[in-house]
């Protein structure tokens, strides 16, 4: 085992929790866009879709220098002294924003593709809106959905690596400190890529399995 | 105008046209790559199919970031390399953020292609073999005009992927968009002017560059 492996380990969990904290984050927001951008409101519609255009073309990297260092003026602003919300809620916050964007196009095609039959068939059975929702939607929702929704992980793994430019001690800043000190960037920088790798490979075998389980009553 | 902002707007230029070679020089090779490397996927099989494989499944499994850095930082530490014909391409801040994006957006178009290769009726395949050609012939000839005309609107988001990517040539030094808006930030210490400026420029790039594929779908529709 090189040096260092230890400190890579820990990078690789504080990139899985920053992509699960954004991931949660995220989807909590992306229902509410989902919903906004189908409204029939033009007031909730537009801001909506501006939205999720803006953020579909500029770069991550440049919204998580201006949520981190935005975010710093504004509480510093505040509160009269140096206040910032340190690296990794800077990091959560900009990528849940940007993935919400993401998000909310996978949830609301999901939504759509729901016939109405169902939800009708639900009352009359004599569910409430609530149970309509909770029992016959949001299961379907879940099915359809999480395809796009696995493949959305996938790219968010990834992402999770620009936080490190904000001084996050995740796999990719790890990776860089070890190449650093070692004077050996060939083999930490293939070390944290085979790290990634793997965090990859294995959400993509969780999600297939997942999928498969959320289908098994469907037959084509 | 503050005199701060006449000096960003006169760097701006030179930004935008680095975002702009990094972005189609990137996009441009990663589209041969992809065209390459997706064609011998559809021609092949077995062990040579997998041997192939592992380029576009290690460079979609891992960041672009440590990518560049691994590129950037990790070939210029052998000998052998500062010595190679490379060297003038991998060991230059532009050379190396274009090679890596074209390989990084090379391995997503390359499984794009190989899918649209792959979803192409059978019966176009039969066709041309019942005509007598071989496989390369109607690859060449048969499958990849079709296949193109679907990949229009897939290889539209990824020149914007390309361009975002191309903000992280920042992190190698370079002063496109994104640096200069750093640097003028850390001058300044007022991140929402300058950031907000660089993101309107991407937009701006982003746009027009929606816009000619969509006239690239117009003139070459789907048959």
């Amino acid at each position: 085992m090189p040096a260092f492996t230890e400190q890579l380990l820990y990078g690789a969990g504080i990139t899985v929790l920053l992509a699960i904290c954004s991931a949660i984050l995220a989807l909590f927001l992306s229902i509410f866009l989902a919903g906004m951008s189908r409204s029939t409101k033009a007031i909730l519609r537009i801001p909506a879709q501006l939205y999720i255009d803006l953020i579909r073309s500029i770069p991550e990297i440049l919204i998580i220098f201006m949520i981190y260092y935005g975010t710093t003026t504004l509480l510093t602003n505040a509160f009269g002294e140096y206040t910032e919300l340190g690296p990794f809620f800077a990091g959560v916050l900009a990528l849940g924003l940007v993935f919400a964007a993401y998000c909310g196009e996978v949830v609301g095609g999901a939504v759509d593709s729901i016939s109405a039959g169902q939800s009708e068939a639900g009352k009359a059975l004599g569910l409430g809106t609530i149970q309509v929702f909770f029992l016959v939607v949001l299961p379907q929702v879940v099915r359809v959905a999480m395809p796009g929704l696995a493949n959305l992980w996938l790219i968010l793994i990834k992402e999770t690596s620009l936080v490190s430019v904000i001084g996050l001690e995740e796999l990719m800043r790890q990776s860089s400190i070890a190449a650093g000190v070692k004077h050996n960037p060939m083999l930490y920088y293939s070390l944290g890529a085979a790290m990634y790798l793997g965090i990859t490979a294995v959400s993509e075998f969780g999600f297939r399995r997942w999928i498969a389980r959320l289908n098994r009553y469907v037959q084509s | 105008m503050s005199e701060i902002w006449i000096e960003f707007f006169d760097k701006l230029p030179a930004a935008t046209a680095l975002t702009i070679i990094l972005c189609l020089s990137g996009y441009v090779a990663g589209q041969l790559i992809a065209l390459i490397v997706g064609s011998a996927l559809h021609l092949t099989k077995g062990w040579v199919h997998s041997l192939i494989y592992v380029y576009p499944y290690v460079f979609r499994g891992t960041p672009l970031l440590i990518q560049l850095f691994l590129l950037y930082y990790g070939l210029a530490q052998f000998a052998w390399v500062r010595e190679s014909f490379l060297w003038p391409v991998v060991g230059d801040a532009v050379g190396c953020a274009i090679l890596v994006l074209a390989l990084n957006t090379g391995a997503y178009s390359t499984e794009l292609v190989r899918g649209a290769l792959a979803d192409l009726p059978k019966g176009q395949r039969e066709a041309a073999a019942a005509l007598g050609l071989s496989k390369f012939r109607t690859l060449l000839l048969v499958e990849l005009s079709q296949a193109y005309r679907f990949l229009i609107p897939s290889l539209s988001n990824e020149i914007i992927f390309v361009l975002k990517g191309s903000a992280l040539a920042s992190t190698i030094t370079l002063i496109e968009l994104t640096g200069l808006s750093k640097i003028f930030i850390a001058q300044t210490f007022s991140p929402f002017e300058f950031f907000a400026a660089a993101g309107v420029v991407y937009l701006v790039i982003g746009f027009v560059f929606v816009r000619l594929f969509r006239l690239a779908g117009k003139v070459f529709p789907v048959r």
